[in-house]
């Protein structure tokens, strides 16, 4: 069975992001220094994917990313962490979920994909949207927020987590699933595996060739800080966060 | 414009948060309301009491009584062309399906949108938060997802009021995911979504080995109870209750972090609270910074102190 992971890459999570000082231009925020990683719900899915591969119930993992030159080294990370091939599909712009799910539909027809693992959303966009756009398009069974998964033959088992508790289900393969953070920890690339990815194949293939047209159809229009919360009241004590409480009428 | 709101289906009951996709809703015009999945009468008969929806269609198929996300897919697929506005609420059940409805009709969805001004401009937080985002209204139809906190709905309910149920009996079976069990989660308390007042604890609570001191403070003040993920993570709370970026956001009038140091995650979570405060014994944690009152103390004597009052 072989399996797909859909990997992005972003900011550094535990950076701030904050906006360009530069006036010329609208304000944007500056990404510049900020180090790019694989976005860390991804690395739950490629985890698992992994997993499922040494435990002999997948026999192959492909990372596949839409996205510019630049996250090329960290595809190789991906290699590193137990993938056995990548595909980048070059694109140099913002580009919508659909588009992104497009190329990679197009890319799931020339392979024989039985499972697709996505992180649940990207942390800098917080889209949440390719993982559910893909199994559409495909026509596949889907179930996101994953955080138990197991493969039995032709059928995946799942617990998700959901508003209010989790939900079980079961999906006839193939299917996608995208993972919760609680599914896994993802593992660190080894130095001897960091090595050896650098003889892993890394393909390129261009959307054009997919016969996919690179669009975005929610162009951002303004972007800017949200409004500062007001300035923090330093207490000296108990008793006066008591009366503050009691005074807003939260405590009687 | 025309509206349809999908109810949300919480572990297989009618979703409260409901009210306040109605209200992300009328910022275009009429809303219909679509009920489907178990209980799918009483979710319809909760939703026509709801000022300002229309019309309430109620889907009676056995292929659709059950969760199942892709036969649902189905059903709104084929009602998306009679509106401009597919809406849910950014619940775990609206952030499943709007995305899958929208690739069904090719376009993108706009997910947690946080503001819709009266031009119908969308605003939506990216970069944990750092950041709100600007989008013109794409073309109908349009498929979003709206911050239920960001859309409050107070004057919404009414009791004496029903709105027209309109029955869709046709069947939708995809035979795709199967759906096994729903298992509530520990907590017994409010739902920190919906709650006046949340008490949330952090990694300070490991000392204390359990989320006693944090659930005896939001007892004392009827409060709903949260949590950073660290202490998701190490067990003391259960994986609904986590606030935050890749959580739930939250919007009480009141909320009070115990032990949380304040990673921008967490922040991107309660931005819209009310009111903010802190107790931590670190005074330069950021948590500490964001709050509109902080206390420097350790919560296993500050909190207990101000239990005795
Ligand atoms: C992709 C991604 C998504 C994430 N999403 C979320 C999210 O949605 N929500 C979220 O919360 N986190 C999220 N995180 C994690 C986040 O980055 C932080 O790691 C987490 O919020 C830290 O939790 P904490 O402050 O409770 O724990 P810690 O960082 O361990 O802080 C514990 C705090 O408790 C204080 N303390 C310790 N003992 C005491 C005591 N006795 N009395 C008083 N104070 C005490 C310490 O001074 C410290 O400030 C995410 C991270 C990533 C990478």
């Amino acid at each position: 069975m072989k399996l797909l992971v859909p990997i992005k890459m972003v900011p550094n999570p535990t950076l701030p992001v904050r906006m360009s000082r530069d006036t010329a231009t609208p304000q944007k925020p500056d990404l510049k220094d900020i180090p790019l990683v694989i976005n860390p719900f991804d690395e739950n899915a490629l985890e698992e994917a992994v997993l499922l591969r040494e435990a002999q119930i997948a026999s192959n993992v492909t990372v596949i990313s839409v996205g510019p030159d630049s996250w090329v080294s960290e595809m190789r990370t991906a290699l590193a962490l137990g993938a056995d091939k990548a595909v980048h599909i070059p694109c140099d712009k913002q580009v919508s979920p659909l588009t992104i799910a497009k190329c990679i539909k197009q890319f799931i027809a020339l392979e024989d994909i039985q499972l697709i693992l996505c992180g649940r959303q990207g942390v800098d966009a917080d889209n949440g949207s390719v993982g559910p756009m893909l199994a559409a398009l495909l026509g596949w069974g889907q179930a996101t927020f994953v955080s138990k998964l197991s493969v039995n033959g032709n059928l995946a088992t799942v617990k998700r987590e959901v508003d209010g508790g989790t939900q079980e289900l079961t999906l006839p393969l193939p299917a996608v699933i995208t993972t919760d953070l609680s599914l896994n920890t993802p593992r660190y690339a080894s130095l001897p595996n960091i090595m050896l990815a650098k003889r892993k194949p890394l393909e390129t293939l261009s959307a054009q060739k997919l016969g996919v047209e690179l669009t975005h159809e929610l162009e951002i229009i303004k972007y800017q800080t949200p409004p500062p919360r007001p300035p923090t009241t330093r207490l000296n004590s108990v008793a006066e966060l008591e009366s503050i409480l009691s005074k807003k009428g939260f405590l009687s | 414009m025309k509206v349809l709101l999908v109810i949300g289906d919480r572990l297989g009951e009618y979703d409260p948060l409901t009210v306040n996709g109605v209200a992300a809703g009328l910022h275009f015009g009429d809303v219909t309301v679509l009920a489907a999945g178990p209980n799918s009468q009483k979710k319809a008969d909760k939703a026509a009491q709801i000022n300002g929806v229309k019309e309430v269609l109620l889907a009676t198929h056995p292929t659709l009584q059950k969760p199942s996300v892709e036969n649902l897919a189905m059903l709104v697929n084929e009602l998306t062309p009679s509106f401009d506005i597919i809406l849910a609420v950014t619940s775990t059940f609206g952030s499943d399906l709007i995305p899958r409805v929208a690739a069904l009709a090719n376009s993108s969805p706009i997910t947690g949108v946080w503001a819709i001004a009266k031009d119908h401009t969308l605003t939506r937080p990216i970069n944990a938060g750092a950041v709100l985002a600007q989008l013109n209204l794409p073309k109908p139809p349009v498929f979003l997802t709206i911050r239920p906190t960001a859309f409050p709905a107070n004057f919404i309910s009414n009791n004496t009021r029903k709105a027209k149920i309109t029955v869709i009996d046709k069947s939708y079976e995809c035979n795709l995911s199967q759906h096994k069990t729903y298992t509530p989660s520990a907590n017994v308390r409010p739902d920190p979504v919906s709650a006046k007042i949340v008490v949330a604890g952090g990694g300070g609570l490991q000392a204390g080995g359990s989320f006693e001191l944090v659930e005896k403070l939001a007892d004392r003040l009827n409060a709903a109870v949260g949590a950073s993920r660290t202490a998701v993570d190490m067990g003391l709370a259960s994986n609904d209750l986590q606030i935050g970026q890749t959580g739930r956001c939250i919007a009480p009038d009141l909320y009070i972090a115990l032990g949380i140091s304040g990673a921008i995650q967490h922040l991107a979570g309660i931005k819209d609270a009310r009111m903010i405060v802190s107790i931590n014994s670190d005074p330069n944690a950021p948590l500490h910074g964001a709050a509109d009152f902080a206390l420097t103390a350790d919560i296993f004597s500050a909190v207990p102190e101000l239990l005795k009052k």
